[in-house]
């Protein structure tokens, strides 16, 4: 399912987020898995994760609300993934900038320097994480609990 | 090695073993002990109190270049034991559920303290984080697994440290009086080798698998275990490491494991200031270069070792990992064939 419209953020929780001069990488330490965002991908996080509302991430970077396919259909594709992978969770919490403000920032104008967002995964880390298991145990929840429970197909159910 | 999912069994929960956990801690820690000695890890005091005499060699070889003098309140107070000091623990039934593996690690939070199970029951230890007390035992002194005392209480420690805001990393660590290298990389890439032609090549030690960091006005490597691991294949390559002193009982799949402070002419030390970070790579090559990183490709490389903390220190330690590669400059360091050029070509460079 598409993501919906709204406020996402960066779910600090249990991702690190962090951007180097020549590549934002994010890692997820519950699953282990860690990601690299291309710079598209990268810009549209940290617009999501300042406050911008899901529906004008187009308009932001763009300067127009409504842009053409396929243009409209990767970036929902993107926000997408992103939700899927439990890097962004949902917010509620209300933008500072205006619109405007944010439109003025608008980068791809012209569309010519804009190229898909790309989130690429991988399971190094993950793959360490596995080797030596931890198993967390407390009185309330016994064996054990499933904080860094996930299934087979690499994803958290937490 | 087989990745598995880190939670799978539902069972039911095991209140006895929880309560046989307490019962336990609250025994171990008020029993006598026949001697203690003080290591200084991290720059902590940390005092061991051993139940009997002989288990200080059993289990502290690795980091015996730590010893220091007795301190008046140690940062850390933990109580080693076996049956033979503490022969009612025989009592206590300390059953993990199946299935479980060797590697399997069991962390029961139980406030204040924690208790972790290793190696099918083998090992156990717990600490109170709020008193700074804690324990380690296992059944037999001359049973305790190899790598257990090739790395001994490095979950325990690590656990401990991580609250202190020091954090345990996969690297090794090599310096001159100007400051140290880490080096990073995965199995395979280097680190060992290099860090072992370094030692024997009139560079100090700090690490070759195992060491701490710690973000402080400036960034420094502790040194944890004074041990260097060798396949067997290669311990040829250095023959003066054929008299150095190895750690006892290797199983046939196991590497050698030497004890550096041991060998003749290497210099060991506890702590050195972080001057350049350096990601090991095979060159193929005879010569060995270095050239610049980017802060990506370091964090990529050292973000890894983030699985040697337990869950809830994982964040802080990648993000103590991110802080450090930000801090001290990052370099490949392209690794040639020929040994004997290694240590004078990061020499130079951490003396430039």
């Amino acid at each position: 399912m598409l993501v919906q419209s709204g406020q996402y953020r960066v779910d600090r929780s249990k991702i690190l987020f962090e951007q180097f001069e020549d590549e934002t990488v994010l890692i997820n330490t519950e699953t282990g898995y860690y990601y690299s965002l291309s710079q598209e991908g990268s810009e549209i996080l940290r617009l999501l994760d300042e406050g911008c509302p899901v529906e004008e991430v187009l308009f932001v970077l763009f300067g127009n609300p409504v842009h053409p396919l396929p243009v409209s259909d990767e970036i929902w594709s993107f926000l997408t993934r992103l939700r899927d992978e439990g890097i962004v969770t949902s917010s509620a919490a209300a933008r500072g900038d205006s619109l405007a403000v944010i439109a003025g920032k608008s980068r791809y104008a012209d569309s010519a320097t804009y190229k898909a967002p790309l989130l690429e995964r991988f399971d190094d880390v993950r793959e360490l994480l596995l080797i030596d298991p931890v198993h967390q145990v407390d009185e309330e929840y016994g064996w054990p609990k499933a904080i860094n429970t996930i299934d087979e197909a690499g994803n958290s159910k937490g | 090695v087989t990745a598995r999912s880190e939670s799978q069994l539902s069972d039911a929960p095991s209140a006895d073993l929880m309560g046989c956990l307490r019962d336990l801690s609250s025994h171990l820690v008020a029993l006598p002990y026949e001697s203690s000695s003080t290591y200084s890890i991290g720059s902590f005091p940390i005092q061991f109190q051993f139940g009997r005499n002989h288990l200080e060699q059993r289990i502290c070889r690795a980091f015996e270049h730590l010893a220091t003098e007795p301190h008046a309140s140690a940062s850390l107070t933990l109580a080693i034991h076996t049956c033979a000091s503490a022969p009612r623990v025989r009592g206590f039934d300390l059953s993990i559920p199946q299935p479980s593996a060797e590697s399997d690690v069991w962390l029961f939070h139980d406030f204040p303290w924690t208790f972790i199970v290793q190696r099918n029951g083998h090992v156990l230890c717990g600490i109170d984080l709020q008193k700074n007390r804690g324990w380690w035992f296992t059944a037999e002194a001359n049973e305790i697994p190899y790598l257990e005392r090739a790395a001994p209480l490095k979950q325990l420690l690590s656990l401990w440290l991580a609250e202190q805001g020091i954090f345990l990393v996969h690297a090794a660590a090599v310096g001159t009086d100007r400051g140290g290298a880490l080096i990073l990389g995965c199995g395979g890439s280097g680190k060992s080798t290099t860090s072992i032609v370094c030692a024997l090549g009139g560079m100090i030690f700090a690490a070759d698998d195992h060491c701490l960091v710690e973000l402080d006005t400036f960034p420094k490597v502790h040194s944890l275990y004074s041990t260097a691991k060798l396949a067997i294949a290669d311990t040829g390559r250095f023959p003066v490491l054929q008299t150095a002193l190895k750690l006892d009982g290797r199983p046939d799949t196991e590497k050698e494991v030497f004890l550096l402070q041991h060998a003749p002419g290497v210099m060991v030390k506890r702590e050195l200031l972080l001057r350049k970070v350096l990601l090991a790579r095979i060159a193929h090559e005879s010569y060995t270069r270095i050239r610049t990183a980017t802060h990506a490709e370091a964090f990529k490389t050292l973000a890894p070792s983030c699985a040697l903390h337990f869950p809830a220190h994982r964040m802080r330690a990648l993000q103590c990992y991110s802080a450090l590669i930000r801090q001290v400059p990052v370099y490949v360091l392209e690794l040639g064939n020929d040994f004997a050029r290694i240590p004078e070509t990061i020499r130079e460079f951490l003396d430039q």
